[in-house]
Formats: C-alpha cells, structure tokens, sequence
C-alpha cells in the first residue's frame, strides 16, 4: 500500500515528509529556547539582552509559522488530491468492468467505497504516517530530552506515567469495539424503518397500520439508547480514570520539582518550564498512538478499494470492426448454452436463425429465458458452449465496441438524465445535426410535443420530470435508438398502462424502427406478436415452439394455449 | 515570597501546619491529589448526567420528527422530496442534538474557567492580562471570518458530492444501457469534470481551513515570546517574581485553549443551523388531525354532484353515480384521465366539492379510519415491508394461525409460489421487495387486503403484471366472497366479470353496462381494443 502512494505521489510525499520534520525540529527549538530566556537571559539580568533574545524569540515563532503553514498546505492539498484521483479510478473502473462483475455490486457499498474508503486511505500517509512519525516522534523525543536536560527522574516517572495511561487507552479501545457495533447494527435499523415510513407512505396510511409501525420504531429507540449508554458509559469511565492518571504528571512535578529546588538540584527556572511543558508530550505521543489505528482502517479501505481495481474488464476494442456501413444479414444460434453461474442452465440447447427484415417475438413466462438470449447477443455475457455467429462468421471474432454499435435496445425502463432534451436523445453521443435530430423526432411524432416547450430542443430535463408522459418517454427511448441507426433491434415491450393515444404512437415507432433490420421483440400484448414474422415460445430456456402466428395457431400446442386461455368467445 | 494575596488563606493555613519545607511540598502534594481524586467523582458524575440529557434530547428529536411524518396530509407528503426527508431524519436529528449537548458541557466550562483566568492574569499583571485579550479578540475575529467564508463552500461542496453519488449510482443501475449505446468514453469524461470541481472546492475549504488553523495557533503560540520578553524585564526589575512568571504562562496557555476549544466547536454550527432550518421546515408540513368519530360504515356508496381538484387543476367532475354493496365495478379510462383519484378519494386521500355518502353517511363527517376500514385498497405500486412474507400479508399483526394465512394466499393465487420459496411463508422479502418477481408482489398486496376483511376492495391497477389466466382466478375467489369491488384495469376478461363499467371520459363519468358501451361508445372501444389480452406476466 505504502510502495504505491510513494510511487504514484512521488513529489508529494517527499514535500510533505520534508515540512513534518522541519517544522518538528522548530517546535523543539521553540521550547529549547523558553529554557534559554529562563535560565540565561533572565537570570542574567541583562534588559538588553533579554530584548535581543526576545525579538529573536518572536522571530522564531513567525518562522515557525510560516514552516507550518505550508507544510500543513501540502498535507491537506494531498489528501485530498488522493481522494480525487482514486474516485476517479474506481468510476473509470465501473465503465470498464464485466456485467457479471457488476451485477454483482450494490450502489450502497460502491458509494461508501467512493466517498468514504477514498477518505480513509487518503489519511495514510500525510496523518497516519507523516504526523505520526515524523510529527509525533520527533517531537516527543525532542521534548522529552527537553524535559530530562533539566532533570532526569522527573521526566522518567512522567514518561511512565504516560505510557500507562496509554496501556489503558489500548484495553478500552477494544471494548469499545463491541459496543460500537452494536449501535451501529441499530441505527441500520432506524434507517431502515424510516426508509419504510417514507417510501410506503400509501401503503401504511391505507392500511390504517400508523400505530404498529409507531410501536416498531419506539421499541427500536429504546434499544438504540440502551446501546448508546453502554457505549458512553465505557467512554466516560475510561475518561475519568485516563484524567486521573494523567494528574499524577502535575503532581509528580510539582512534587519532585518542588524538592528539588528546595535541594538545589535543579533552578526555579526550570521548574517553571518543567511545569509549561510536562503535558506536551502527551498530544504528541497521542499522534503516535493514532496513527496505529489510522494506518489499520486505512488498510482496510485499501482493501477495499484495490478489490474493485483489480476487478476484470471487457476488452471491447479487438477483434475486426464492423464499419458504419457494414451491414447486419444473418444472425444464427448453433446449440447454445448459458447460464449466469456454472450450474444454472438459464439457456438450454438454443438454435435459431434470424434473418434480415425479420421481426422475432419472444415470448414466454418470467424465467424463461427471453432476456438472457437478447443478453447474450449484446455480449454482456459470455455463453458456455455452442457458438453464435454473424453474417456467418463467429462473433467471438469482432470487435465488442463495433458489435454494439450496430444494435439498438429499447429497454422497458427510460432513464432520463440532467441534460437537454437535446442530450438525453443524443445518448449515443454521435456527431447529429439539429437537422437530423428533427427529423427522427418528427417520425416518431415527439417533434411537436417538444416544438410547444419554452426552449425546445434545449429545455433540461431530468429523472423527476413530469413534462413528457409515460408514453412520450417511450418515445425518447425509440428516438435514442434510431440516432444510432443500428442494424439489430432489440426491444422489451413496455407493459406500463400507456394511455391510447401513446400506444398508437409506440405502436407506429415499433413499425417505423424495425424497417430492414432484424428486431428481437420481448413481447407480451397479443397484437404485437401477430405482427411479427416468427415467434420463439420459450420455457426453461429452450425454444419449445418456433413458426409465425397462423402456424403455431394451427399447431394447437402451448402457444394455441396461452393466446385461447380464458377467452369463451373466440 | 511571591503574591500571596493570590492563595485563598485557608490553603495558605495548611502550610503552617508543618514547619519543613520538604513537609511543606508533601502537604501540597496530598492536597493536589485530593483535588484530582474530587475532581474524578465530579467529572464521572458530571459525564453521566450529560449522557442522560443528551440522550433524552437526541431521542426526543428523533421520536418527534418520526412520530411526524406519518401523520402528515397526504398532498403534503407527496410534495416532499422522500430522499431528503429520510436524510433529515436521521443525519439531522443527530447534528442538531448533539451539536447541542457538546456546547452546553463546553459552555459552563469555558465561562468559569475564563473569568478566574483572566481576573487571575490581570491582577498578576495588566499589560499581559491585556495582551492575551487582545490575541483572543484576533481569535474570535478570525473564527467569525472563517465561518463566514468557509460556509458557502461547505454547501457547495454538499452539492458536488450529490452529483458524484447521482452518477455513480445512475451508472451502475444502466450499466447495460450504458455499453449497448458505447457511451462508457463519454460518461467517464463527465465524471472527470464533476469530480474535477469537487476537488478544486476541496481544495479551496482545505486552505481556509489552514489560513485559520496556522494563524490562530500562532497567535496563541506568541504568549510564550511576550510573556517572557516583557515579563523577563519586569523579573529584573524586580516587580515581577519567577512563580507569578509561571503562573502567568499556565494561565495564558489555559485561556487561550479554552478560547480556541469554544471557537473550534463552533465550526458545527454551520452544519448545526443547517440542520435545525430542514428539520423546521419539515415540522411545519400540516398534519392529519381526525376530528370526526369512527363508525361501522355499510351501504351503498353515492356520489353526488362531486368535483376533484388537484393543484388547482380540475380532474373530474361532475362525478353522479351510485356504488350498490356488493356490487362489483370496473373503472375504465385513459391513462390520466383520474382513475386512481376517484378511489384516493374514497379513502380519504383528496380533498373535493358535492357529496359521497356510504349508506346515510357523509363521509366527510366520519373518520378516516372508518373509510379504510370499510374500503380496502390494492396500490398500484405494491409497497412490501423487508420482513416475511407471513408479516407482510399479517400486516396488523393480530393473532392469526398460519392456517388462515394460507387460505388467503390460496384465494389470491400466491400458493403455489409459497411453497416454491424457502421457508415458506417465512421467506424474508428483500429491501423492496428486491427478491420477488412484480407478479408476486401484487399477489401478495391482494393476500394482504383479502386478510383485512373490508366491505369493499378496490384494485387500482393492481392486476396489471398478472396473466389473464391469473386475473379471472383471482376474481373469481373475491366474487364468491361476496365483497364488492371497484376494478379500474383495462382488460376485457375483468371487465366482462363485473356488474358495471364506470367510464371515465373528459373528466366526467359515463355509467353503463360493458356491453352497452362497447356498442355505443367510439372511444370505449379503441381503448378496450388497445389493451386486448395481455399474455405473458411481466419481468422484473
């Protein structure tokens, strides 16, 4: 971990590590001179010089300033630099990464890598080593040799007074461990309840089951208190008996300090500077001590962190282009087989040829495997055995990026993004005119509904946007798809109520849109899958009845089934 | 020697109480100790009486605002951001009590100890006393510049880390729809700019908070300098002895941490005002206050001459039709045309003009309670709580064998899926139902509302994601339970089983038979024909 934050920063942790130890050396050097003013100048009784030294005093102290100002500048600019870099990294990493790979992260726990681990990690070096060492070292071995130049046992007991206290700090820490997480455990819970309040608001209050879930959440509270007085009790306790053994320090000194002077062993004076700086010690071996613990969940978030770089990625530039004018004729599965995981059969032995002008209707109950076909073809997932070819060459063999471009998948849910209207159409990101745009959008007959908005083409949009109905964002989906003017189709049928006069517009943009190219309809309303030249009826991952309308009808098999279940008159 | 008048005399009177020096110190020294040990006990105690109150506080808040949300009017929430408001819950509730609780200990702390301090220094020696005065007037100055300054920035930077979790999330949840378009080039370049500026206010709060911390700490780090410069003269000078020096040094370091300690905590103030605005804000949204008695409702429903008005748009109007008991009834229109509002209002959802009575009573006079009771709704978005299934559909939590549990799952065509998962009724639904397919969860929504025994059952397109097949099933077990229902769907196998069709068209209510308006009805019949014989139930 350390060996790449050096490698990668080199500059930057050398700046950092440079201004730790010279501001470390000025701050002994400021307390090392207290004992020249006190036991030099003054005792000298020289105004004049008490003066001169003073004035240097100061001096020192603007010096020191100016030292720390900018070593602190480095050390705050670094971390969060790091943080940056690596948010960037883990994003270019998510567009880069396999489906599978994906699929099996959740938003909540790539966020938390995101914002918080980068955070973590970003501490390791400027804090959790940087301050701990060259700050928290230094600076206690500094002002310790201080405290032991004016008398030795003084600065032996407090040293050992301090690493008691420490020990004790250690035993605490880990109790405190449990207690944290179980208040954590908690709040998860609270969390998960109000989640539930806010998002099944309608439910609860048509449910009339208010009172129920008050009693949840009132039960929740008292055990979330119960936790947090554990845990406070553990600190405050701990508190206490850390302050109370730290008070020897004052007493020690006073003490043995007193005695001394009173024998002559050591001067006023420096009992006066043994009182100023008996404490110092404690913050900075407080900075060693942290620094243990920094550098530990550092390292976890590292872990963390590294987990997701290391993750697999598509390689979607080799293999032979499909040009921009190369088209699409043929599409064959030859005995394929795939599944999401080693011993899932998701598809079963699929054979079919797909030609080009046809439309396929995909059909079959929920886990039948329609969508992990459409999957498969878009490559988001490699198949286990058989092959797929295209235009009679296998597809293994082109070039993922080229391969997607030329198909189009109008997915049942449409996301739309903060951007122009403009920009949300344009998602595949391609070099159109205004000219071009219009023109797709009078096709699918958005371009008035567009044309009557304030900014028109420019008007932002975003996810919550209720300007476009449910039926007029289909379209947006239907318009992104033919600025790619893709040669395969891909089309999961939209079962959402759309109002009559959006599913006459779908309807024409299904017809518009499948023009000359092989479209994969996933398919449920009745009238669609008449329209279409060959239907796939899939069960358990097969293909169990192939052929158009009229021939399965005929057939009288599953198909005549389903279209004739429930329905006396016809 | 030295300032005596300093020492309270009845410390200074333990002194005689031996006449050696050595005996002296050691006196002292117990007398240290014993103030340690008192102070221990006053410290735990103290701690504890904290924890106690600012628990109360902390808990007080959270209950307050959660007790509140769900009694809010149902048009006031709707107009809440939920995501915002889940954040005020928790995060803000937190901020505002503890920002409360840290201040009140620092408080009393920092006073006392600064007015002994400081009448302590100045009797020692104006000048000094004056000095630190003047550092820690810089101090507060400086702090109110950087709160000032570091302010906007901080907001800003709250809003760059929205954006940084809306792309992430809204990439990782298309990620296909990313790849199919190739757009993985152009969404890494629009992440590099947001995160770019991200950094640059980053940046830019890092230096603020530097320019602070490194001028206060010197300023505070010039006491040692002036004290010792001015003092040293005044110790040569002989008006001045080396322990008042020393005092002089403890307190100056004393009063300028305490200062610096006030001044740092106030630093959460910011997040402090920020948290206590939202939490108003959301306090203030109007709450459901029942005044009216709950009664055992039953009869016919009746509207007369009833308009509904939402966001001062007119949705329908002129609604008269009556709803026999029993009866079973389909709503047909198009899509916004107000379906769904007619059944929000009969629980009590919408506020309206005219009349809707159930049997002789006015429903405006009649608690809401006793809507939902006598009128069980179906959502259209079914809404399941991450618990078992057998909670779920047990949703009031009475005592119910297992038994009965099932028998309603048989009667909303969920069985056979029961037995296919694990556990059984016992299976634990995922965050949102994340583990169960669209189909089964509207089949559980049924199960639950069956379990509830209302008088009438409304389904507002909660048979959508349902095969035909599943549908009549359905129904068919409702009918024979004699309950009346109101249907608003579209499909032709549902809309044949029932009694009547209310039609829904340019915001008024045609009343007929489905025959009737099939034959008669232009716009009836292109809408009925569009959603003919859904086959397949939906993915999820």
């Amino acid at each position: 971990m350390l060996e790449e934050i050096k490698n990668q920063y080199k500059k930057e942790t050398i700046k950092i590590a440079i201004g730790w130890i010279i501001t470390s050396i000025m701050v002994v050097l400021f307390i090392a001179f207290t004992i020249v003013m006190i036991e030099y100048a003054i005792p000298s009784k020289d105004i004049n010089l008490i003066i001169k030294l003073g004035v240097i005093y100061f001096g020192l102290n603007i010096l020191r300033a100016i030292a720390t100002f900018f070593e602190d500048l480095n050390h705050e600019a670094f971390d969060v630099k790091v943080q940056a870099d690596y948010r960037e990294k883990i994003f270019i990493k998510l567009q880069k990464m396999n489906q599978s790979e994906i699929d099996k992260i959740r938003v909540g726990e790539i966020l938390e890598n995101m914002l918080n681990d980068t955070k973590e990690f970003s501490m390791v070096y400027g804090t959790g080593i940087c301050r701990s060492y060259y700050g928290g070292i230094i600076r206690l071995l500094g002002t310790l040799m201080v405290l032991a130049y004016l008398n030795i046992p003084i600065a032996t007991i407090t040293f050992i007074i301090y690493l008691f206290g420490f020990f004790i700090t250690y035993i605490f820490n880990k109790k405190s461990i449990k207690y944290t997480k179980a208040k954590r455990m908690i709040n998860a819970k609270i969390l998960n309840w109000s989640n539930e309040q806010v998002q099944g608001y309608q439910t609860i209050k048509s449910l009339e089951i208010e009172k129920e879930r008050m009693k949840e959440i009132k039960s929740l509270l008292t055990m979330y208190e119960e936790s947090v007085n554990k845990l406070e009790k553990n600190i405050r306790f701990y508190t206490c008996i850390y302050d109370f053994i730290i008070s020897f320090v004052g007493v020690t000194n006073i003490l043995l300090g007193s005695i001394s002077v009173e024998n002559g062993i050591i001067s006023y004076g420096a009992l006066v500077i043994l009182s100023r700086y008996i404490s110092s010690p404690e913050t900075y071996a407080r900075w060693f001590i942290d620094g243990f613990q920094i550098r530990n969940i550092g390292k976890i978030a590292y872990g963390k962190i590294t987990n997701i770089l290391q993750k697999t990625e598509e390689e979607i530039n080799y293999g032979v282009e499909l040009t921009k004018i190369d088209k699409v004729d043929k599409i064959e599965f030859i005995n394929v087989k795939f599944g999401y995981n080693e011993n899932e059969n998701t598809l079963n032995d699929i054979s079919f040829i797909a030609n080009k002008d046809e439309k396929i209707a995909l059909v079959g109950r929920t886990g039948s495997g329609k969508t992990s076909l459409v999957n498969v073809i878009c490559k988001f997932y490699d198949i286990q055995s058989g092959q797929i070819e295209i235009n009679d060459k296998d597809y293994n063999e082109y070039n993922i990026k080229s391969l997607r471009n030329k198909i189009g998948y109008i997915m049942q849910k449409v996301v739309i993004f903060n951007g122009t209207i403009f920009d949300n159409i344009n998602y595949a990101n391609k070099d159109i005119s205004k000219e071009e745009m219009i023109d797709i959008c009078k096709k699918l007959n958005l371009h008035d509904k567009i044309m009557s908005l304030k900014d028109e083409y420019e008007t932002k949009i975003d996810e919550d946007t209720d300007l476009f109905s449910a039926g007029e964002k289909q379209l947006i989906n239907f318009a992104r798809v033919m600025v790619e003017n893709p040669e395969i189709i891909i089309l999961d049928e939209a079962t959402a109520s759309l109002s009559y006069k959006s599913e006459m517009l779908v309807r024409q943009a299904i017809e518009e849109i499948t023009k000359g190219k092989i479209s994969f309809i996933i398919a449920h309303r009745l009238s669609t899958i008449k329209n279409c030249d060959k239907i796939f009826l899939m069960d358990n991952g097969e293909i169990i009845e192939q052929g158009n309308h009229n021939e399965l009808i005929e057939k009288q098999g599953k198909y005549f089934e389903l279209v004739f279940s429930g329905d006396e008159k016809k | 020697m030295g300032n005596e008048e300093v020492i309270p005399s009845f410390i200074t009177n333990l002194f005689y109480l031996s006449n050696n020096k050595i005996g002296k110190i050691i006196i002292l020294s117990i007398v240290l100790i014993l103030v340690n040990i008192i102070i221990f006990i006053v410290s735990y105690i103290k701690n504890k009486i904290n924890t106690k109150f600012n628990l109360k506080i902390n808990r007080n808040v959270k209950q307050i605002v959660l007790e509140h949300i769900p009694k809010l009017e149902y048009m006031e929430f709707s107009n809440i951001n939920k995501s915002d408001v889940i954040q005020r819950v928790n995060n803000d509730a937190t901020t505002y009590s503890e920002f409360f609780n840290s201040q009140i200990n620092l408080f009393f702390d920092t006073i006392f100890i600064i007015i002994f301090a400081v009448a302590q220094t100045l009797e020692l020696n104006v000048t000094v006393g004056i000095f630190i005065g003047i550092i820690c007037l810089f101090i507060v100055i400086l702090s109110i510049w950087f709160f000032k300054n570091s302010k906007p920035l901080v907001e800003d930077i709250v809003e760059r880390n929205k954006e940084v979790i809306e792309k992430t999330t809204i990439n990782v949840e298309n990620s296909k729809m990313v790849k199919i378009y190739n757009r993985e080039e152009k969404e890494i370049q629009d992440f590099k700019k947001i995160n770019d500026e991200y950094r640059k206010k980053d940046v830019k709060l890092a230096k603020l908070k530097v320019w602070y911390r490194i001028t206060t700490h010197s300023l505070r780090n010039f006491k040692e300098p002036f004290i010792l410069l001015w003092g040293g003269i005044l110790v040569v000078r002989g008006e001045l002895t080396i322990a008042s020096l020393s005092i002089l040094l403890a307190y100056a370091t004393k009063i300028m941490y305490y200062v610096y300690d006030t001044v740092a905590k106030l630093e959460n103030i910011n997040e402090f005002i920020v948290a206590y605005k939202k939490l108003s804000k959301l306090m203030k949204y109007k709450e459901d206050v029942e005044k009216n008695p709950d009664i055992k409702l039953s009869g016919d429903i009746i509207f007369k001459n009833v308009s509904i008005k939402i966001q001062e748009n007119k949705v329908l109007e002129n609604l008269n039709f009556i709803i026999k008991q029993g009866e079973n009834i389909a709503i047909i229109g198009d899509n916004g045309s107000g379906k769904t509002i007619i059944a929000k209002t009969l629980i009590g959802f919408y506020e309206y003009t005219g009349d809707i009575y159930i049997g002789e009573w006015d429903i405006k006079k009649v608690s809401k309670k006793s809507l939902r009771n006598y009128i069980g709704v179906v959502l259209q978005d079914t809404y399941l709580f991450t618990d078992t299934v057998k909670n779920n559909i047990n949703i009031n939590q009475n005592k119910i064998s297992d038994k009965q549990i099932i028998n309603v799952c048989k009667m909303a065509e969920l069985y056979d899926d029961i037995k296919r998962f694990d556990n059984n009724i016992n299976y634990l639904i995922g965050k949102g139902g994340n583990n169960v397919s669209g189909g089964q969860k509207q089949r559980i929504a049924i199960a639950r509302t069956i379990l509830l025994d209302n008088k009438f059952i409304i389904f507002d397109d909660s048979l959508s994601k349902l095969d035909s097949k599943t549908k009549v099933k359905i129904l068919n077990n409702i009918i024979k339970m004699q309950k009346g229902t109101i249907i608003i769907s579209h499909d032709i196998e549902v809309v044949q089983k029932c009694d009547k069709v209310l039609f829904i068209n340019n915001k008024s209510v045609k009343v007929s038979t489905h025959e009737d308006l099939l034959e008669n009805d232009e716009q009836y019949r292109q809408i009925i024909e569009i959603n003919q014989n859904k086959i397949f139930e939906d993915e999820d």
